[in-house]
């Protein structure tokens, strides 16, 4: 992680800690490159405003020399124009600050999949099953119908079990909109979708966590 | 240029004026001539009545410096007139034959008598002065010169009195602007009601100082509004937090506050990038117009909404045109058309009904969402699309909710308005709302470029 604000810093640290991967914190932008270069990570979330050496630079001459670790650009313009030039320099995702520390290490998770494991074509979480190919949910061999949306939801959150899937993540996944208004526009998804699954009879339950997001359990 | 001008001018001036006056002294020694040929012809052969008549002549005729010499048959002089100029006179022989000369400063005729009076002298010889013509000339020239020099200087002078008296208000103008500050907008531009350019620049530049002045003005008060809703999450965030620092509690405690902390968190959140979206909309020159269509926009938002409209039984009717094309940017033209639905579907209750509308009419597109809710109050109408602005029935609705800021719909209008569009609320018979947006559509050759 290349970050400058200390508290920042040191709450990404804590929270990936406690989330199970070990992190390495460089404060500026000089050692981050040093680091990036010298050592291989998982994947590297970076601000982009840093002293010393800026996000977008550091990110091209990380690319230009031809290392492919996942990076995630942290961002507090969040203007359109400076998103663009930083997934341009080979940015894997961004994320504008401010944001939720679930939403960040959610994303964190898709990057790295994304580059690093070939996408699986059945999920897997407690006894839930969803083929991405037949597009089918099935609890104990027992299937469940959903429509499109119930099934991309459930994509999601099976993605991120256990982790708290803030509704914004939902709504631009679903959606691709980062549109944020009074109508909660997911809620009705996930309502019927924890219906269904109540109904199929499975172990695993889709939580509500009030003002954050939603959250896949598999109780067992 | 205007010096050789003005030399050539003077020179034609001055030589025009001496031909002249040689050609009248030319003419009156003529006339003297007759004179006294015909005075000798009536006294003779009383040749002191003569002289005595001459003498009269060329006093009376002085200031031409007149003379008069009579001659033998041997063309010597016999007698001269008194009265003639400084310089001595011409020491010519007479003519012979009768004729006007110059010399010696005079211009002279010669005249032979004739009949009996030739018995008391041959001929004579009538002069004038030259140097008084010259004079003339002198004193002419040196009056042109002298006129001519007050004219090129006074013209330069009078030009630029004149002009300044012209420019006056625009340099009244330029002073107003330059003692501007956009702190302090409050001076115009005098109209002095002659109707010409002058007031009609001094009317243009205040209009359009208005609009700076008002546009300003509302920019203070979104400021100092938006300062005061990041104040109330901010004042809560802190006093939870001291308090639960002041003494040791549980983790529930711990648990239930940090839990509050964290929801104002996200309220703040969700506000500071609604703010952003108005400013990204009003920032204008960072966003490049592109063409989007309007239909896919719609149809998607229709997709994000169509579910919860369902939910609370809520009819969505639409009529969509196909590929309706406007100019803007589609991220902030989503918001727009969410905002309108959210909106509409706030205010709808249960087995009410919502109308949209898409349709390209001309060299409009309109797009129309219209509901069958509680209505907006006259009262609350002109202020509907106001920043912060929640009258009392949202008030109610959203209480704590993220998003109910009282931004929605005036980030519909900060996009409307930037992609040079306008946007209109009004009551619905028997009840509910219609808002209504235009934009001019773009033109077939924009479409093409982009394409």
């Amino acid at each position: 992680m290349i970050e400058d604000d200390p508290l920042i810093g040191k709450s990404l640290k804590k929270g990936l800690n406690e989330a199970g991967h070990e992190c390495f914190w460089a404060r500026e932008g000089m050692l981050g490159l040093e680091k990036a270069l010298g050592q291989q990570f998982d994947a590297i979330i970076m601000d982009i405003m840093l002293p010393g050496k800026n996000g977008i630079e550091i990110l091209g001459e990380i690319r230009g020399k031809g290392i492919k670790t996942p990076v995630l650009l942290l961002t507090a313009l969040g203007s359109v124009e400076e998103r663009v030039s930083g997934l341009k320099a080979g940015a894997d995702d961004y994320l504008v600050k401010p944001f939720a520390l679930q939403e960040l290490i959610a994303r964190l998770d898709a990057i790295c999949r994304r580059s690093v494991t070939k996408p699986a074509m059945v999920l897997v979480s407690g006894d839930l099953k969803l083929d991405l190919t037949t597009r089918k949910l099935s609890v104990s061999e027992k299937e469940i119908m959903l429509t499109p949306t119930e099934f991309s939801v459930l994509e999601l959150l099976i993605r991120h079990a256990g982790q708290v899937v803030p509704r914004k993540m939902i709504c631009e996944h679903i959606w691709d909109s980062d549109w944020e208004g009074t109508t909660n526009v997911i809620e009705v998804h996930i309502n019927r979708l924890r219906n269904k699954l109540k109904k199929g009879g499975t172990e695993s339950t889709l939580e509500t966590v009030r003002g954050r997001g939603y959250v896949l359990l598999s109780n067992r | 240029m205007v010096l050789i001008a003005v030399g050539l001018t003077l020179f034609v001036l001055r030589t025009a004026f001496r031909v002249a006056l040689l050609r009248e002294t030319d003419q009156l020694l003529r006339e003297d001539a007759t004179e006294i040929e015909l005075a000798a012809m009536a006294m003779h052969p009383d040749i002191e009545a003569i002289h005595a008549e001459i003498t009269r002549h060329t006093e009376s005729h002085r200031h031409r410096g007149l003379f008069v010499q009579l001659f033998d048959i041997n063309e010597k002089p016999i007698w001269t007139s008194r009265g003639a100029g400084k310089d001595p006179l011409p020491q010519r022989p007479h003519l012979k034959k009768n004729g006007l000369f110059s010399a010696d400063s005079y211009r002279s005729l010669d005249k032979d008598m004739e009949g009996e009076a030739a018995q008391s002298f041959h001929g004579f010889r009538v002069g004038s002065d030259l140097h008084l013509v010259e004079e003339d000339v002198r004193d002419l020239t040196w009056l042109m010169v002298a006129s001519m020099g007050i004219v090129v200087l006074l013209v330069p002078v009078g030009a630029y009195l004149v002009a300044v008296r012209a420019t006056r208000p625009v340099a009244e103008i330029i002073d107003t602007t330059l003692k501007m500050r956009p702190q302090k907008l409050e001076e115009r531009f005098p109209v002095r009601g002659t109707g010409d350019e002058l007031d009609r620049l001094s009317e243009t530049i205040n209009g359009f100082l208005d609009r700076i002045a008002k546009f300003l003005r509302s920019n203070r008060e979104f400021v100092a509004n938006a300062a005061h809703e990041l104040r109330s999450p901010l004042a809560a965030i802190g006093a939870a937090a001291e308090l639960a620092l002041s003494r040791d509690r549980s983790s529930t405690e711990y648990k239930e506050v940090l839990s509050d902390i964290s929801d104002k968190c996200e309220h703040f959140r969700v506000l500071v990038n609604q703010l952003l979206i108005i400013a990204e909309a009003e920032g204008g020159p960072a966003l490049v117009a592109e063409k989007v269509c309007l239909t896919d926009i719609v149809v998607k938002s229709l997709g994000m909404f169509r579910d919860v409209a369902e939910h609370k039984e809520i009819e969505l009717e639409a009529h969509i045109g196909r590929s309706v094309m406007v100019e803007g940017y589609s991220r902030l033209v989503q918001q727009l058309v969410n905002n309108l639905l959210d909106n509409a579907i706030k205010y709808t209750p249960e087995h009410g009904q919502i109308k949209i509308n898409l349709a390209r009419e001309w060299d409009k597109v309109i797009l129309k969402v219209e509901d069958d809710g509680v209505g907006i109050s006259s009262g609350d109408l002109p202020h509907v699309f106001d920043r912060f602005f929640r009258s009392d029935r949202s008030r109610q609705r959203e209480g704590d909710q993220p998003g109910g800021f009282g931004l929605g719909l005036s980030i519909c209008k900060a996009v409307v308005e930037s992609m040079g569009g306008t946007i209109s609320v009004g009551q619905r018979s028997p009840r509910g709302s219609v808002f209504t947006v235009r934009w001019p559509a773009p033109s077939e050759a924009v479409l093409s470029n982009k394409q």
